[in-house]
């Protein structure tokens, strides 16, 4: 028996699972496998389509999948080796930021590479210029969410810090290029203050603030006329690793992290 | 939004109404999918509930101890060629939970109409 769309439910399940005992893990997929096979048996009974199974099949994947990650959070295998972790929603939420805003941006950046001027895309220029401002709206809800978040243990070199780099990405919005040296220099800023606080992993800092770093080389080089501004996919790829750093920062909190290192906030 | 604890919400609700009718129909345990159609066939729905949203929900029912659960003798799946199959069966807290959720749904409309009958 083979359910239409089965194998992809199949497939989540297992993703979703890792990690976790494996009798819950078996608990789960056989408990799946069975109304898969319920699912495929009625449709034979009624004679629909495998199409329309395969649609059925795949919403009824697509509109679990929020409770699918909220249950995989709720496990006990989802919490580190190290210790409780702090599992408060609006860090998630912050996290999830963090992650929409890096992979939108990174999609974009990929595009934009290797396709040329967004100008000359057409549709999918549309959609490229979506995808950036979806990234840019996220990343300034990512600044503003860490500093509210761990607003109880950061000094005033974060709010600086945050300040600066939401300033550069409305500036980079506004296509004010030279702006976008205050991207990098703010969030570099703001993340060396949380790793002070132990706000955040110290090696996330150090990866974030060494990738930011990385990225101001090509900017500092076309402000200064060193290395030329029409060579994008230079750029793209010195960009990046701090743009996949904000992915990395993302599922640290999306994690969610040691108790210990929890914002007061919430605590 | 946080809910109260013990508070039942309109799926759960939904699902204890159906192992309840089955049970009336003679249906003492049930299965996952089977509830799931239960459900479509009781509201008139095209579509079964989401795999995430059904078996969260039926782990958190069966952790407050409104159900039950099994799992079947792993021969019968294997004689029937199926994968094995999770039984859940109603509890009196389940039972007892859903009377409450249902009288607690009918309260607002009772005092409104009340009020509305006032002098």
């Amino acid at each position: 028996m083979s359910t239409p769309g089965g194998e992809v439910v199949r497939r989540w399940v297992d993703a979703y699972t890792r990690g976790l005992p494996p009798e819950t893990r078996a608990a789960r997929r056989d408990e799946i496998d069975d109304d898969l096979w319920c699912q495929f048996e009625e449709s034979l009974v009624l004679g629909r389509s495998a199409r329309s199974l395969r649609v059925e099949v795949l919403l009824r994947l697509l509109l679990g999948l929020p409770a699918d990650i909220s249950w995989r959070l709720s496990q006990p295998g989802a919490r580190s080796a190290r210790g409780e972790r702090n599992t408060s929603m609006s860090t998630r939420m912050v996290g999830a930021l963090w992650v929409v805003a890096g992979a939108t941006l990174v999609s974009a950046a990929i595009v934009v590479a290797v396709l040329g001027q967004v100008s000359s895309l057409g549709g999918l220029g549309v959609l490229v210029l979506a995808a950036g401002t979806v990234g840019a709206v996220a990343f300034v809800g990512a600044v503003l969410g860490l500093v509210w978040e761990f607003r109880g243990r950061l000094g005033r070199l974060s709010a600086l810090g945050g300040g600066v780099a939401v300033l550069g990405m409305v500036l980079v919005v506004l296509d004010a290029s030279p702006s976008w040296v205050l991207l990098p220099l703010g969030s570099a800023i703001l993340v060396w203050d949380l790793a002070r606080a132990r706000a955040i992993p110290r090696a996330l800092a150090i990866v974030l603030g060494a990738s930011s770093i990385v990225m101001l080389v090509p900017l500092a080089g076309a402000m200064f006329g060193i290395i030329g501004t029409a060579d994008t996919p230079a750029q793209v790829a010195l960009a990046m690793p701090y743009l996949l750093s904000w992915i990395a920062l993302g599922v640290s909190l999306l994690r969610a992290m040691p108790r210990d290192q929890a914002p007061l906030a919430s605590a | 939004m946080r809910r109260k604890t013990g508070e039942l919400v309109p799926l759960e609700i939904s699902i204890l109404d159906s192992a309840l009718d089955l049970r009336r129909r003679g249906v003492v345990e049930a299965h996952g999918f089977l509830l799931a159609k239960e459900m479509r066939d009781a509201r008139g729905a095209r579509r079964l509930t989401a795999y995430g949203t059904l078996y969260k929900a039926l782990e958190r029912l069966e952790r407050t101890g409104c159900l039950e659960s099994r799992w079947e003798d792993p021969a019968i799946a294997a004689s029937d060629s199926r994968p094995r199959r999770r039984f859940y069966r109603l509890t009196l807290v389940g039972e007892a939970a859903l009377v409450r959720a249902k009288q607690a749904s009918l309260e607002p409309s009772l005092g409104r109409a009340a009020a509305g009958a006032r002098p």
